[in-house]
């Protein structure tokens, strides 16, 4: 899974947000390093969509801009854990070989 | 306009979503817009960084939509598309200079097919390889001109011809109930409004084209007339047709067009890959494999055309038509378009 997917599916594990709002999470999750490109977040998001893992739930008008909420699906959800567990896998075995060197 | 964006922030903005198919502009335009507005709304016109990003991501969204490169030949040639690409489809139907992309690709893969041929065929009729690009070349511009020039007065009639061959109603009409899907409306439109300058036009260019071959068959005896004598023959045999087309157009009902639906163009397209040998051979050759190319290249395909509109026009006058090629899904006709 690529970073900007899994920040984007981190972002959307507590709850549905819209596009900007995603973007916002991913720059406080990752402490400002990662700067998600608008064309990125919804590159990914169709992506997502097509594989099930996200869906949009409502659209609203807000001061003339659309806002399209996303939300986690039991896949995208599933996928999230199994990611995450991977990477703490993936940490666990290199601090264990860190702690031996 | 979206609010919190300067207008020249959002014409820049929107020349860039153009990266992105022209499908998830229509659904999403003003979302990404919006977005914009709330990550960098301030600024005059969109920084460098997020105009790289919306290109990147417009132009992989399209490639990872595009359907794989030999369903997209056989889909250009004449073809069907399997429906998980109907999405795809659409756009390119929609999209600018439909006629002129699609023949444009038949040319570059003619090209490449008798350019192939030409490795064993050269050697075999001892034929100089300077001949031969000349003849390519001659080919290759004569082809051009026809995508740039006329093919764009038939795109509207093509546009429709590839809906009706994947089960859409041109007209936007709606299909039965498991297949509901509205498409565009306008190819018929532009297909209909056009109408009346088909047969002026048709003849016109069918007659300038025959009488360019035969100036150039009589002052220069050389192979290269052949092949544009044979495209000639093939053009006029098509475009015979075009009266009949247009009063069609006119007069037939869709339940009509939908109930029956002869072969697509697998036949012409396999008849024209037939016709490349011989006609390559003739260009090489001489007279001799001139007859046969003239046979196999320009009556072929002509008569699977010409037979494909009469077994329809029998169709329509109530004469039986293999069962085939009866669709039932369209077949019960509602009695308001009859």
């Amino acid at each position: 899974m690529r970073e900007a997917t899994y920040l984007i599916l981190t972002a959307l594990a507590d709850g549905e947000r819209h596009g900007y709002g995603i973007v916002q999470q991913v720059d406080a999750i990752s402490d400002g390093r990662v700067r998600l490109g608008t064309g990125t977040l919804y590159g990914a998001l169709e992506r997502l969509q097509n594989d099930g893992w996200v869906r949009a739930t409502r659209e609203e008008v807000v001061d003339g801009r659309t806002r399209r909420y996303y939300q986690l699906t039991g896949d995208g959800r599933r996928a999230l854990i199994d990611a995450v567990e991977q990477l703490e896998a993936n940490a666990r075995a290199a601090r264990v070989r860190l702690a031996g060197a | 306009m979206t609010a919190g964006l300067g207008p020249r922030y959002e014409h820049r903005a929107r020349r860039l979503l153009r990266a992105f198919p022209r499908r998830y502009r229509e659904s999403h335009e003003h979302e990404l817009l919006s977005t914009l507005a709330d990550v960098e709304g301030a600024r005059r016109s969109p920084r460098a960084s997020t105009a790289i990003d919306l290109v990147r991501a417009g132009w992989a969204e399209r490639i990872r939509t595009h359907p794989p490169f030999f369903r997209w030949l056989w889909y250009r040639l004449g073809g069907k598309l399997p429906p998980e690409y109907r999405a795809w489809m659409l756009d390119d139907l929609r999209g600018r200079w439909y006629g002129t992309r699609r023949c444009l690709a038949a040319m570059a893969f003619y090209m490449t097919w008798c350019a192939v041929m030409f490795i064993p065929l050269g050697p075999l009729y001892h034929f100089p390889a300077r001949a031969w690009i000349e003849a390519f070349f001659e080919g290759l511009i004569s082809y051009a001109v026809l995508a740039v020039v006329v093919v764009p007065f038939f795109s509207g009639r093509m546009r429709a011809r590839v809906l009706r061959q994947h089960g859409i109603d041109p007209t936007g009409a709606p299909l039965m109930p498991d297949r509901a899907f509205v498409p565009p409306a306008f190819p018929v439109r532009v297909a209909t409004r056009a109408a009346p300058l088909y047969v002026p036009v048709g003849w016109g260019l069918c007659i300038g084209w025959a009488l360019a071959a035969l100036v150039v068959v009589v002052n220069n005896p050389g192979a290269g007339a052949i092949p544009l004598a044979i495209s000639g023959i093939v053009f006029l045999a098509s475009t015979s047709m075009l009266g009949y087309y247009r009063r069609s157009m006119r007069e037939r009902t869709l339940t009509a067009q939908f109930a029956v639906m002869p072969p697509g163009n697998a036949p012409v397209v396999l008849a024209v890959l037939l016709a490349g040998l011989p006609a390559l051979g003739a260009t090489l050759g001489g007279p001799g494999l001139a007859g046969i190319s003239l046979i196999v290249g320009g009556v072929g395909p002509a008569t699977v055309t010409l037979g494909r509109y009469a077994r329809r026009l029998e169709a329509e006058l109530g004469r039986a038509v293999p069962s085939r090629w009866v669709h039932t899904r369209f077949a019960p006709a509602p009695p308001e378009h009859v």
